[in-house]
């Protein structure tokens, strides 16, 4: 029964160890992501057959205990994967960079830490391990490639607000259930208004941990200043890990929300918000970090969907998808932090044709960005398949889930469009002169991004073989029947099939090479770099002018109008989205601000420095006690 | 012979021995007051080990019995009180010997230093009333005088003001014990409580306690009696803003109030709901009022006064939650308190050493060149924040679980939601001072100010950690005293001294 001591203590102790003796730090670093690795691997097979749960301590009648249910071994053995993809990505990346014994320090306790949030059967004891990882997200988010303070500062603020809104809410589930230990004996039905109160206050902390509309706006923010292992370490697999976990937790093992259906519905309406705002934010942009982070948040409402469902294949679904997302997610930051590794920039403008240059990442990228997308028969589609069925099955409850349903595909389809903008952009399309030195990245910086991909093609495969049947199914409580008609396996050898045409329909010639000539202009002879067409071009065009003109200028130009007038409509969402939603949200903390300081700017005025007026105030407050006293 | 008198006679006689050893060198002194404050500490932890076998050690003057004679009367809060005193008087004194190196007249300002120390020791262990107020005069003078050490413009003024207003309160003390000797015929505390009870509450009982607890207000600087407080602390020097804030405004305040109110008057909040609900109005008052003030304060020191302020309006609120939980987390944050207010006065001590102002906007970048000072206040504020596993939260753990047992959820609402305003002011000092970019001129701290900030930074870690041993040990029993309401006076008189 120690592992769960030890998952918790190892990966901080020699942390720190490492961090105090420099010298040794790699060393000790890849014992302490190793050994808890062991240890959840540990975790993981028992909880397979039994519950572990033990107290800690007991003090004045509230139990302090760890709890391990199946779920829990599930999120602790990923948790532990991805922290060792990361720091291996890291070694490299991060080396040589003026804080990276702070870096390594705050990796180490963010996973003890997330450890300890998933293990503890104590809403409590949860909440402490969750405050240690505000503070280590803040110290992570400190570490950046330049001055990132703001974007900590900015993130801390959400978090934290959200926090104390959540410890709110236990508060309030303690006071109304007298307990704060779970699972409960009985689940909680939603028979008292403050109990609905509680679980939405709760929700709102898990929101802001998994990243959704409206608590998302921190992450495209650190997306600009931050390394991208830190990014795919906390909003890409850490937070979607813990959020999703204390998500079910909340929803279905201390309350029930397949029984309520408002509930479900605010579930799914964030979730489907989330999909289609963020997926079209994610199109309009030209950075390629900020790009995925906005995706990141985009898909985390794909998880709400199917948990608000509250059937049990979407919850499974949503279970997997969660998996999958981490694993693509990951695997495209890493990649994308590879190319940035080489080229030093993210910048979509200066970027193109590197999937010569870089192939393996290439492979990796694309592998991923298809899975994201839900390409068949890759993993992300079958996720999503599972979810879409969950929404159709709810059709006996929810009179509008065919809404749902559109909002999940149509996010799908933009999910394809931003991931074809973002290849095109960097892989594709004409190399700058500037990038025709550029090499593969490093061993260690590639082999995380390309194992993470073939993880995507296994797991989607043989999504019944592998994942659902040893990882997702025992990690949910429900027996979820059928999973419609879908199978993997005969659609890889379709799908193998048409690619094969596909070559040799390429190399029978039908397809023209592409034709090299001068542009002239008016005599002046261009070089090439000014005429060079960048990938974001494509879809640029439509930010400013008239949209409708636009789309019918680009009409011969085949697949791309469609994705131009896509664009013109996200654009327009996203500059709503800035302008209306992300300005409301700022000035809402702005408005907060201003009215406290000026209360306070008001109370100053009231310390004049004299003395008469003081005392005063304290014969005024005097004579009221004795008033109140005597009287 | 018993211990009991050293807690006061030691540093009073310390206070009388400082002024010849400073004619003879000016180092011994310093030494000497840190000797005399570890032996204090010492003592203090002696105390509250005796404190767990017997409930009181009653020491009698003179051998007088009694009603006629003086009597020290030293119970588990008391050994709390002594505890938390000697903890800072011995961080402070580290601190002091640098910082204070550029002002002239030192020995002055040790020879004050151990007259406050005596007279916070002294109203801590008495069980007199007329003494209480000797020993809290005795503080409260040598409290101005400290507050105005700089003798500058500013120092004077403040001085002044909190002097004429300090005074308001001692006077109205002495007034309502005249009026109580009138009515009572007698000083002693449990003498007093004997026959108050015999009385009744009648309209005397109740201006007699208004006039006190109008008196202990002001000491403790509640709002609207606090104006003297943000004036005051960035007058003095560091080290003593530190044991001002950390603990001088308890001792005369809370102590006295919560004595008086729980031991002698033998109210409880099912006597005198009234009563009570006065006192979380106090406390309710202060934490918004002077939490929101202190936002907009530019002044280092200042908002960190106003910030004690606010926060013992959380003590306030324990005590007026009455339950035996919200009594303990008063006390907890007593203790929560001091440690954590008294290291961040020491940081801005340590700032002003070093760049010479105390303004926010002018100082910038201090993260990195000071970093002991930067990680002390980033660890006192997420105590006084209430970031678990630190002390801070265990305080206001124990209030809040106070709240919800007496049914106070709003009340238990309002105290986190107001946490929020506490995490604002620490962060504006937190961003201009020390994380700001750019660099304002400065050097380390010198070594025995950063030992004094490390001292505390590992009692409020280890504390935090250990909070269930000192719950057990330390809180938890002087809360019982506390509730033992009036057999208060039946352990005086029954209690034996015990030997040294």
């Amino acid at each position: 029964m120690n592992e769960i001591y030890y998952v918790i203590v190892v990966p901080i102790f020699f942390g720190l160890l490492g961090f105090l003796i420099n010298r040794l730090r790699t060393e000790l670093d890849l014992v302490a992501f190793l050994l808890t690795l062991f240890y959840a691997i540990r975790i993981f097979i028992d909880t397979r057959t039994q519950i572990i749960s033990y107290n800690v301590a007991s003090f004045i009648g509230i139990d302090f205990r760890f709890y391990a249910d199946s779920l829990a071994g599930f999120i602790v053995l990923f948790n532990a994967i991805f922290a060792i993809l990361i720091w291996l990505y890291s070694l490299r990346a991060m080396s040589k960079t003026p804080r990276e014994r702070v870096y390594y320090l705050y990796v180490a306790l963010t996973l003890s830490a997330a450890n300890g949030v998933v293990l503890s059967g104590n809403l409590i004891f949860l909440l402490l391990f969750w405050n240690v990882l505000v503070f280590s997200l803040y110290g992570l988010l400190q570490v950046g490639k330049v001055y990132s303070a703001p974007a900590a500062r900015k993130a801390i603020t959400i978090i934290g607000v959200s926090d104390y809104v959540m410890m709110l809410g236990i508060v309030i589930f303690f006071v109304k259930t007298g307990s704060i230990n779970f699972p409960l004996d009985t689940k909680v039905l939603f028979t008292d208004v403050w109990l609905i109160v509680s679980y939405l206050m709760i929700l709102v902390g898990v929101l802001a941990k998994l990243g959704t509309v409206p608590m998302h706006t921190w992450i495209p923010e650190a997306a600009k200043v931050v390394p991208a292992s830190t990014l795919a370490y906390l909003p890409g697999s850490l937070d979607k890990l813990l959020g999703f976990y204390l998500l079910m937790r909340l929803s279905y093992y201390i309350f029930d929300i397949s029984k309520y259906v408002p509930l479900q519905l605010t579930l799914m309406i964030i979730g489907s918000i989330t999909i289609i705002f963020m997926a079209l934010m994610a199109l309009w942009q030209k950075e390629a970090q900020r790009m995925l982070a906005f995706s990141t948040v985009s898909q985390a409402g794909y998880m709400l969907l199917g948990v608000g469902t509250g059937i049990p294949i979407a919850i499974a679904g949503a279970l997997f998808h969660m998996l999958n997302n981490v694993i693509y997610k990951s695997a495209l930051f890493l990649s994308t932090g590879a190319v940035e590794y080489r080229t030093k920039t993210t910048n979509l403008d200066s970027l193109g044709g590197l999937g010569v240059k870089m192939p393996v990442t290439l492979f990796a990228f694309v592998v991923a960005a298809l899975a994201i997308s839900g390409v068949p028969p890759l993993n992300g589609f079958y996720s999503k398949w599972m979810i879409y069925q969950g929404i159709i099955e709810t059709s006996s409850t929810i009179n509008i889930w065919f809404v749902f349903l559109i909002c999940a595909m149509f996010g799908s389809i933009l999910t394809l469009a931003y991931n074809l903008k973002l290849m095109h952009s960097i892989f594709l399309g004409e190399r700058p002169k500037e990038l025709n030195k550029v090499r593969e990245a490093r061993f260690e910086m590639v082999v995380p991004a390309l194992l993470l991909a073939l993880v995507c093609i296994v797991f989607g495969i043989f999504a019944q073989a592998v994942p659902l049947k040893y990882l997702i199914l025992p990690s949910v409580v429900y027996d979820i029947g059928e999973i419609g008609f879908w199978s993997p396996t005969l659609a890889t050898l379709l799908i193998i099939v048409g690619i094969v045409v596909g070559i040799v329909v390429y190399l029978f010639g039908t397809v023209m090479k592409p034709r090299r000539t001068r542009v002239y202009v008016g005599g002046e002879i261009l070089d090439e770099e000014s005429a060079r067409i960048t990938g974001p071009n494509f879809y640029s065009s439509i930010d400013s002018v008239d949209m409708l003109k636009k789309t019918y200028d680009f009409g011969e130009g085949g697949a791309f109008d469609f994705y131009n007038f896509l664009h013109g409509a996200a654009s327009g969402v996203a500059i709503l989205s800035r302008d209306v939603l992300d300005r409301l949200i700022t000035s809402l903390y702005r408005v907060f601000g201003k009215i406290v300081t000026m209360f306070g700017k008001l109370t100053s005025l009231l310390h004049t420095g004299e003395l008469y007026n003081y005392v005063g105030w304290i014969f005024l407050g005097g004579i009221i006690i004795l008033l109140i006293l005597v009287f | 012979m018993t211990f009991i008198p050293l807690y006061f006679a030691l540093p009073l006689a310390a206070a009388f021995i400082i002024p010849i050893l400073g004619k003879i060198a000016k180092s011994v002194v310093w030494i000497f007051v840190t000797l005399v404050s570890f032996v204090l500490f010492i003592l203090a932890l002696y105390g509250v080990a005796v404190m767990q076998q017997i409930p009181m050690v009653v020491y009698k003057m003179g051998n007088w019995p009694p009603p006629l004679g003086i009597v020290m009367a030293f119970d588990s809060f008391s050994a709390f009180m002594v505890l938390v005193i000697s903890i800072l008087v011995f961080a402070g004194s580290l601190f002091s010997w640098r910082y204070m190196s550029h002002y002239t007249g030192q020995w002055k300002y040790y020879t004050l230093y151990m007259l406050i120390t005596a007279g916070m020791m002294g109203v801590s262990i008495t069980g007199d009333l007329f003494n209480m107020f000797v020993f809290l005069e005795i503080a409260a003078i040598s409290s101005y005088a400290l507050v105005a050490f700089g003798v500058d413009a500013e120092e004077l003024e403040a001085s002044f003001k909190y002097m004429v207003m300090g005074e308001i309160g001692g006077l109205t003390f002495l007034l309502a014990i005249a009026l109580l000797y009138a009515k009572t015929s007698t000083l002693n505390l449990a003498d007093i409580s004997n026959t108050l009870q015999a009385m009744g509450q009648t309209p005397f009982f109740w201006t007699v306690l208004g006039m006190m607890l109008f008196a202990f207000s002001i000491k403790a600087a509640f709002v609207p009696f606090h104006s003297w407080l943000p004036d005051a602390h960035p007058a003095a020097p560091a080290p003593i803003s530190s044991l001002l804030s950390g603990i001088f405004i308890k001792v005369l305040g809370m102590y006295t109030t919560a004595r008086i109110v729980f031991n002698v008057f033998g109210l409880s909040r099912d006597t005198a709901p009234a009563f009570f609900n006065v006192l979380l109005g106090i406390g309710l008052l202060s934490i918004a009022f002077a939490g929101i003030t202190a936002l907009s304060q530019r002044d280092y020191k200042r908002l960190l006064g106003y910030s004690s302020v606010s926060q013992v309006g959380y003590i306030m609120l324990g005590f007026g939650i009455g339950n035996y939980y919200g009594v303990a987390g008063a006390i907890f944050y007593i203790l929560a308190h001091a440690l954590a207010k008294g290291l961040l006065f020491f940081t801005s001590g340590s700032v002003v050493n070093a760049t010479g102002t105390r303004d926010l906007s002018k100082l910038a970048g201090l993260g990195e060149r000071m970093s002991t000072t930067a990680w002390s206040f980033r660890i006192g504020g997420l105590s006084l924040i209430g970031l678990p596993p630190l002390v801070g939260f265990f305080a206001k753990y124990f209030i809040i679980l106070g709240a919800l047992k007496g049914g106070f959820l709003w009340l238990a609402i309002i105290a986190i939601g107001l946490s929020v305003v506490t995490l604002g002011y620490l962060l504006k000092i937190e961003n201009n001072v020390f994380m700001k970019k750019g660099r304002t001129e400065a050097s380390k701290a010198p070594f025995t100010m950063r030992i004094a900030m490390v001292f505390l930074v590992v009692l409020i870690v280890l504390l935090g950690i250990g909070f269930q041993q000192v719950f057990d040990f330390v809180v938890g029993p002087a809360a019982h005293a506390l509730l033992r309401g009036i057999e208060y006076a039946n352990l005086v008189f029954g209690s034996v001294a015990v030997g040294f």
